[in-house]
């Protein structure tokens, strides 16, 4: 599984690229452009999962304890990685060396027996590291589950990584509120269904709705012509499903019917398909271990990442401390 | 990061997106009311009236409404406080009467009731009205309207709403959002029909309410949820334009009467968090209404008429819940707020977690027939 070792030794440069001052790094007198944009782009994914990281924990609720536990393990993450880091920059060096020869040599349509073991050598290296970082990853992933009630896990597991937290997360549904999921798309059948006596003008608003979903989803996940066609028919059938029924059936099944089209729609399915994908990945990686360990992916993902979650939590942590010396009267004021 | 991540939308924009188009809620309608499409529907016409009986009449025609302590002395023509009875003709009216605004398939946890049979669905049904007017009304849309001004979602007689809990296999018809004191005529009606058929009727309400009309409610019900706004006469007046008082009274008569009976108070930053008034409800609760009876401290969020305030910081929810703990309080929730390990129910003796929820969904239920699965201690409430 080279990819799965590639991309933890990427995540390791990463560690040692945030983390450590790198003033032996050759600067270059004129960049590539395309190299700078690469660069930016790069710079921006952090930031978005930094960003991301924040909505995951506001809506989390996490305990000062919980906090104070995942920098813990973060930190002695940090400083295990950090107690190799002469060495292995030593080995990341020798590697690159190698694979620069390595280059020269099979540009030239050669095979040479002797550099042909020593770069095999230097990428087994490079596969130890990254198992290396693997076993880390696992060990202290392991540690971090245990940080977290089934009911954050249960949010974890739904998150989706984002820069405007979702509406499940930002405004949830509340005990005691009349309005539910959806609202705007039922109003919506609402009011198609109330055009029932006026068949003609009924027919132009759903024709006009169904073309913006298609045209909608066809920008957002690139429908074929085949598939255009076949989504405005399931959508034609469920607002028309929705105009058919009584009043009472209507109002029992709306959340179903919002259920349905939303979920039965071109993105929604690529979407899911990407978690289940996500899933048998993390499943094949922990075949053979407990069950829990299921969740433990996520959880490194988004948790064991000492450069996004070391100073956000310190400064949690910080005004957790303030808050406490300002006194208790403030607290109604804090948002 | 994965292969959708990037796209800068979701659930809300997609449906926006579609919104945007032919069933644009805002524009289309007026463009087509001005072509004539429209016609404003004539909801008064569509509604019913029923007699109120906690009525009497007086002199010159008026006549004088007893379900709640307004007491409304209302001239011929005039509406009663609750935006739902008129004097007609000298007599009293009920114009909440079959027509609900809101008729939807919710978790029983949506109540909130934590202690009646979780994980259930309920057909909740509401009519618009309400005798307190709450500034932080999150229903205030519905409850702040006369019925007969809303549209009816559907015609909901004693047929209608036993057929729909039939059609959806529901064991439990609520009534909630709006106010049920007001709506009280017909809520007898339909329990009366559904409830010897092995259905159960439950309430969520601020039991505003005189004594006499709460016997025949409390007769018509098998669970109460009561929002217990505050704890002092003066946040009832300038919040709820109501009184403490009578909801106090209606509290004992429900635990009296044997009724399943949980509490909300919903805690309001600068109006109701003090913690010496929390401090004293949950004195009050624990001797009137028992250690065993559920309370549950719920969120609120800047809405309606308080729109300038914030939301309830974690910190004043989760000290309500220590003081209602340290009064001896058994089983005290935080809604609103989730995840939160007070969104779960803990076995009191053996501190088990048995129910664990997330929001109004159930991760997981480890109730053996009422009792802890660990220790075999039971717990109060509607299993089954
Ligand atoms: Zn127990």
């Amino acid at each position: 599984m080279r990819w799965i070792t590639v991309g933890t030794v990427f995540c390791l440069a990463c560690v040692f690229s945030f983390g450590q001052e790198r003033k032996d790094a050759p600067v270059q007198e004129k960049e590539d452009l395309l190299v700078e944009l690469f660069k930016m782009a790069a710079e921006q994914e952090f930031i978005r999962e930094k960003t991301s990281f924040i909505n995951l924990i506001n809506g989390l609720n996490l305990s000062k304890e919980q906090m104070s536990e995942i920098l813990k393990v973060n930190e002695e993450f940090r400083a295990e990685v950090e107690r190799r880091y002469d060495e292995l920059k030593e080995k990341f060096k020798q590697a690159k060396e190698c694979f620069e020869r390595w280059i020269e040599i099979i540009k030239k349509g050669e095979l040479p027996e002797k550099e042909m073991k020593e770069t095999q050598m230097a990428d087994s290296e490079m596969v130890k590291i990254g198992h290396w970082v693997q076993s880390l990853q696992q060990k202290y992933g392991e540690h971090l589950d245990k940080v977290f009630t089934d009911a954050q896990r249960a949010v974890i597991d739904d998150f989706n990584p984002c820069i405007v937290p979702p509406q499940n997360l930002r405004d949830p549904i509340r005990v005691g509120q009349a309005s539910g999921a959806n609202p705007e798309l039922i109003n919506g059948l609402r009011f198609i269904r109330s055009l029932n006596g006026k068949p003609f003008q009924q027919r132009i608003v759903i024709e006009s709705a169904v073309q913006r979903a298609v045209k909608f989803e066809t920008e957002l996940a690139h429908l074929t012509e085949e598939e255009q066609k076949v989504e405005a028919e399931r959508i034609r059938k469920l607002i028309e499903k929705a105009c058919d029924m009584s009043d009472v059936d209507f109002e029992l099944n709306k959340d179903k019917l919002a259920e349905e089209f939303i979920s039965g729609s071109a993105y929604e399915k690529l979407k899911k398909l990407q978690k289940e994908m996500e899933k048998i990945g993390s499943e094949i990686q922990k075949i053979g271990k407990e069950r829990r360990l299921r969740n433990a992916d996520r959880v490194v993902k988004y948790f064991l990442n000492p450069v996004i979650v070391e100073p956000i939590l310190k400064e949690r942590l910080g005004s957790f401390e303030e808050k406490k010396s300002s006194g208790a009267e403030k607290a109604g004021q804090n948002r | 990061m994965g292969l959708f991540d990037d796209v800068p939308l979701n659930r809300r924009e997609f449906i926006k997106a579609i919104l945007k188009g032919g069933v644009a809620v805002s524009s289309l309608p007026l463009a087509l009311k001005l072509l004539g499409i429209l016609e404003e529907p004539a909801y008064a016409e569509l509604v019913q009236k029923m007699l109120v009986p906690h009525s009497r009449p007086l002199d010159n025609n008026r006549v004088q409404c007893l379900v709640c302590p307004f007491n409304c002395i209302l001239k011929i023509k005039e509406r009663s406080q609750c935006f739902t009875k008129q004097n007609d003709d000298g007599k009293l009216f009920t114009y909440a009467y079959h027509n609900p605004c809101i008729i939807s398939v919710d978790p029983v946890e949506k109540m909130p009731l934590h202690h009646y049979l979780p994980g259930s669905q309920t057909l909740t049904l509401a009519i618009g009205g309400c005798n307190l007017h709450c500034l932080y009304c999150q229903n205030w849309q519905q409850s702040q309207k006369k019925p007969d001004e809303l549209k009816m979602a559907a015609k909901m007689d004693k047929d209608e709403t036993l057929s729909a809990l039939k059609k959806k296999e529901l064991k439990i018809l609520a009534f909630n959002y709006t106010e049920p004191v007001v709506m009280l005529e017909w809520i007898i009606e339909l329990s009366k029909f559904v409830r010897p058929k092995g259905y159960k009727v439950v309430i969520g309400t601020a039991l505003y309410i005189n004594a006499e009309p709460l016997k025949a409610l409390l007769d018509a019900v098998d669970g109460v949820v009561v929002g217990l706004k505050g704890f002092t006469e003066e946040f009832y007046k300038k919040v709820t334009g109501g009184t403490l008082k009578p909801v106090l009274d209606g509290l004992v008569k429900v635990k009296e009467e044997k009724k399943h009976l949980e509490v909300v108070n919903l805690v309001v930053p600068t109006y109701n968090d003090k913690e010496e008034d929390i401090k004293r409800m949950c004195e009050w609760f624990v001797k009137n209404l028992g250690a065993e009876t559920p309370l549950h401290f719920s969120r609120f969020e800047p809405m309606y008429k308080l729109q300038n305030l914030p939301r309830t910081p974690l910190k004043t929810l989760e000290t309500a819940h220590k003081m209602a703990k340290d009064c001896g309080i058994k089983f005290v929730y935080i809604d609103n707020l989730a995840p939160h390990p007070a969104n779960d129910t803990y076995c009191p003796k053996c501190n088990k977690p048995l129910i664990k929820r997330v929001g109004l969904r159930i991760l997981e239920n480890s109730l053996k027939e009422g009792k802890c699965s660990q220790c075999g201690e039971s717990i109060p409430g509607v299993w089954r």
